[in-house]
This record gives structure tokens, sequence and C-alpha cells, in this order.
């Protein structure tokens, strides 16, 4: 990884859609450097996937799923430590994200479900009740302001004066 | 009241391209690349300082020469940046942007019957200016120079009355820049003639491929230049009205002397704001310079594959196309591109001597927003042939 293969990902985490044309020519590159670049980071796996950032909270229907933080306490095991537990959750697709933490707890899970009850029961139900599990606390998500680096609402308008010397 | 006023004043024609800009003004879903300052909001730590300047009651007149506290990191700055080694107490001005900085130091400098070079294109604010204080500008056409202007073209222009050159390098509106050579080239100039040199290098951190060098940098220069510059540019903070100059004691005295009755300070918590610019801004000044020069990529591409002949600009947000294969003159071709395309320029004589056959477009604009506008333009080109 160097300088331009940050300058790539910094384009494409703000807008995957970006065609290599357009990306080759922001970045002053041959295209076909561009795209063995690319290339180069997708088989090695510094580019896992091309997603969408969706903002639930303008859906017009009510099927918006539901989120919560999930905090977890683990004794971990002895020569697998924290990593095996962890591939017992994660592997759920309920599981949207699962970091191992420092802190006061040790996992944070983010869960996703279509209501309250379907992700308390899969809390109590799957996680809780997994041997190593010693503890929960979960926070379900009220309101999302920022994701990814992008402010989900009240983003700036052009408050610019249209045309000036 | 007898209509007798100022008659320097009335020696500066009243804007021509006012009726444009009112187009442009009256005109609604327009994409508009007419603007002159970044697209990108204060960054917050900037703005929150500002806030937490005001809630704490910093509302009150600093010193005229602004907060000592800022000149000494401005001091650093100019030393770190660019090599200048000025003192925070006697050679540094905090001012409302680089504009009041040109008023008052050219008020401070000159006579009537003086004259002042000026290569142009340059910003619209020094011949006026320079006019108002009863003294002549000498102008310099840079177009047939690339728009860098030439060390001999300068000295053929000095005149027994000429006591200063003008260097607004970035350019707004071309967009290119001195390289070293030829700036140690008029700094020779200068030196040999004995003039001034009023740099305005508020463009200096929207450098591009090249190195920014400040001509108060090269040997000999310090002692001759003003150098002009301020936070709008490379830290979003145009409405903050932020800037200042640097030069020699004698200069910088008596500019503060006028700065003292007609502007008293800079804001207080502008000021504040600046120096958390200076302490803390320097990564996104950095993101925002890049993601600019990525655009100008963009852009300028757009612009040649069109068939406008564009020069790669090497900092500031601006760039120049030539719309001379349009068989249209820059105002002509400004006005239908508003009307038939929906996209605003700046037709490149507002900028003085050179600019007839250009527009300038600011890049500073989302690349959506680019794409769209290049769209409209080149629909617009292709219909006009």
């Amino acid at each position: 990884m160097d300088n331009l293969d940050h300058r790539i990902l910094t384009l494409l985490q703000e807008n995957a859609r970006r065609n290599n044309d357009e990306l080759a020519t922001m970045l002053d590159i041959e295209v076909d450097v561009l795209a063995k670049r690319i290339e180069s980071m997708e088989s090695s796996g510094v580019i896992l996937k091309y997603t969408a950032l969706v903002n639930e909270q303008v859906m017009d229907d009510v099927s918006q799923p539901i989120r919560a933080l999930v905090e977890l306490n683990i004794s971990p095991e002895r020569k697998t430590g924290y990593d095996a537990i962890a591939s017992k959750i994660y592997q759920y697709p309920s599981v949207k994200a699962h970091f191992l933490v420092s802190g006061q707890f040790d996992y944070l899970v983010i869960v996703e479900g279509s209501t309250h009850q379907e992700i308390a029961h899969f809390v109590f139900d799957k996680l809780a009740t997994l041997d190593n599990v010693t503890g929960t606390n979960s926070h379900f998500v009220l309101k999302k302001y920022k994701e990814n680096g992008v402010v989900f609402e009240g983003a700036a308008n052009d408050k610019r004066v249209a045309v000036m010397p | 009241m007898t209509a007798d006023f100022s008659q320097y004043l009335e020696s500066i024609p009243s804007s021509g391209i006012r009726e444009f800009f009112d187009l442009v003004m009256s005109s609604d879903d327009i994409i508009s690349l007419g603007v002159g300052e970044p697209d990108f909001t204060t960054p917050w730590s900037i703005r929150s300082e500002a806030i937490y300047a005001l809630e704490k009651g910093y509302t009150t007149y600093t010193s005229n020469e602004g907060l000592l506290s800022l000149r000494e990191s401005i001091s650093n700055y100019c030393q770190s940046e660019w090599g200048i080694n000025y003192s925070p107490e006697t050679e540094i001005l905090v001012t409302n942007g680089v504009s009041e900085g040109a008023d008052i130091v050219l008020r401070a400098l000159l006579n009537p019957g003086d004259s002042v070079i000026l290569p142009q294109p340059a910003y619209v604010c020094y011949d006026p200016l320079i006019k108002l204080t009863g003294a002549s500008v000498i102008p310099v056409d840079t177009s047939k120079s690339n728009f860098v202007p030439d060390p001999k073209a300068i000295e053929s222009a000095i005149t027994d009355s000429t006591k200063a050159i003008v260097l607004c390098y970035p350019n707004n509106p071309t967009g290119q820049s001195i390289p070293r050579d030829v700036l140690e080239a008029i700094a020779k100039v200068a030196k040999a003639n004995d003039l001034w040199v009023l740099s305005d290098e508020i463009y200096g951190e929207l450098s591009y491929e090249t190195e920014f060098v400040s001509i108060a940098s090269l040997p000999g220069m310090k002692e001759r230049t003003i150098l002009f510059n301020g936070f709008s540019k490379a830290y979003a903070m145009t409405g903050f009205r932020i800037g200042y100059i640097c030069g020699p004691e004698s200069l910088i005295s008596r500019a503060t002397k006028i700065h003292q009755y007609s502007a008293l300070c800079a804001s207080i918590f502008s000021q504040m704001a600046a120096a958390e610019a200076l302490k803390n801004g320097r990564k996104a000044m950095e993101e925002m310079r890049q993601s600019y020069q990525q655009r100008r990529n963009l852009f300028v591409e757009g612009c040649r594959k069109m068939g406008l002949e564009t020069a790669m600009p090497a900092g500031a947000f601006y760039c120049f196309p030539s719309v001379k294969s349009t068989g249209l003159d820059s105002v002509t071709f400004a006005k239908r591109l508003v009307k038939e395309a929906r996209v605003a320029v700046v037709p490149g004589p507002v900028f003085g001597d050179g600019g007839e056959g250009h527009i300038r477009c600011c890049y500073a604009a989302s690349t959506e927003e680019l794409k769209e506008a290049l769209i409209r333009m080149e629909v617009f080109v292709k219909g006009l042939k």
C-alpha cells in the first residue's frame, strides 16, 4: 500500500460508483494502472465489497430495520482466546458488525432485526446463553446521525454567492 | 447637495460586468462555476473555536495589530511554510482579509503621480485601489506568456514614477503560478530598479505539483516585499474576513496607522478561529487541497475534450479556458452559457488586460456538478459550430 492506493481508496469510499476513467483522470494516472491497483486491492482483500450506504430513517415503508449495539462480557478460552467465541457470534446473519474492544466489556456487536422483540430474543436466546458469555448490555439505536463519515440529516446546502470575482 | 465627489473615485468606471452578474443572480437552476471561494464549510474545529470564543465572552476589541499570540503563530507559520522570518511585534499586521491589507498598504505607500506595475489578468481589487490613491496603473498583459509575467515585459514597463510591482500568484483567475527561475528574474528587476513588491499569496498553500515559493524568501527581497496572506482560501474561512500582511516595519507601522482609524482591529473571534486554523487545521487543509487537485484534473480534461484550449493550473481553484475557437467574445459566451446551458462562469475581461477570449471556471464544486456542467457546456459549444 502506498500513497496512491490510499488516494484511490479515499475516492472509492466517498463514492464507489465512480468509473475508472473518472478516477484515473482525477488521480492523473493511466486507466490500466488504476485498474491494476484496484484489482490488486480486491484480490488481497483490502477491498472486500462495494455496498450502498442506506438511510433507513427516510424510508417511506414500515419495514425499517431496528438496530441495537450489544455489549458482551466474555471469559476467553485457553489457546483460542476471543476469536473462536467470536466466530460463534458473527456467523449469525443478524449480526451486522462485531468488534473486540478495550474497556469495561469485550465485544461490541451490532445486531439488526425487524422488531425489538426479535432482537431481544436473539440476545437472550443466542448470545447470553453461550458458555463464555458472562454478561450482556443492549442499547437500541434511536436515531442515526452519522455513519461512514456521512451525516444523515441537515447536510449543508451551498450558501455561496453564485458569482464573485 | 452638489454632486461633487472624490475625483479619484469618479475616475474609476463602474463595473461593466454588473449586468452580467445580475443576470446570473436572477437565474434559477444554474450550476455556478462563477463562485470565488471554497465549497467546503470551515473545518469544524475552527468553527467551534469561534463559537467557544463567543461563549467565553470574547466580544471585545483587540490591539490594532491583532492578538500577539496570533501574530506569533503567523510568524512561525511563515518560517515553516516559506522560510521567512518576521517579527511578530513589528512586522506582522492582522487585517480584515487580504482586501483590507491591499487597501491600507497601497495607501501607506503611494502618492498621486506614482505608478504601479500590475500584471493582468489579476484579482479585481488592485486596479481601483491603486487609482484611489491618485497613483496610476501600468498593466502588463501576461496572456502572451502563458499567463506567467515576463520579467522583460515588467522591466520595459517601468517608468520614472514606478514605485511597486503587484504580483498575485497562484493567480485568480488563471490558476497559474510563477516558477522559481522567473520569480528570481522578477526579483532582480525589482532590486535593480529599487521597487517594492506587493505579493498577494492568498492561494499559496493551494499549490499542486510544485511547491509554492514566496518572493519574500528570495535573497534581498524581504526588505522590499509586502506579503499578503490570509485564511479565506486555504482554510475555507472567507466569511471570517481574516488575513495578514507581513513586511518591513517601516511600511507595516504606516499601514497600521491607517488600519487603526479605518478598521481598528479584526474581529476577535475570527482571530481566535484563525489561531486554531494554524494550530490544528493543517490536515483538513491538505485534504481540501488534494480534493481541489483531483477536481481540477477532471474539469480541465473535460474542457479540453470539448475543444476548449485550457492550460493546466498550478494552484488556486480556477481554470481559464480559451473560448476563442468558438468565435464568441468572453462576455457573449458567458451570457449565452447562462441563458442557454444554465452554467455560470466569469468572463475573462473582468480581470483586466489579457482576459479577453477566456472564461474563469471555479472547480470548487462537487464532482457531480462539474460533470453535469461539462455535459451542458459541451452541448452548448457543439451547438455553436
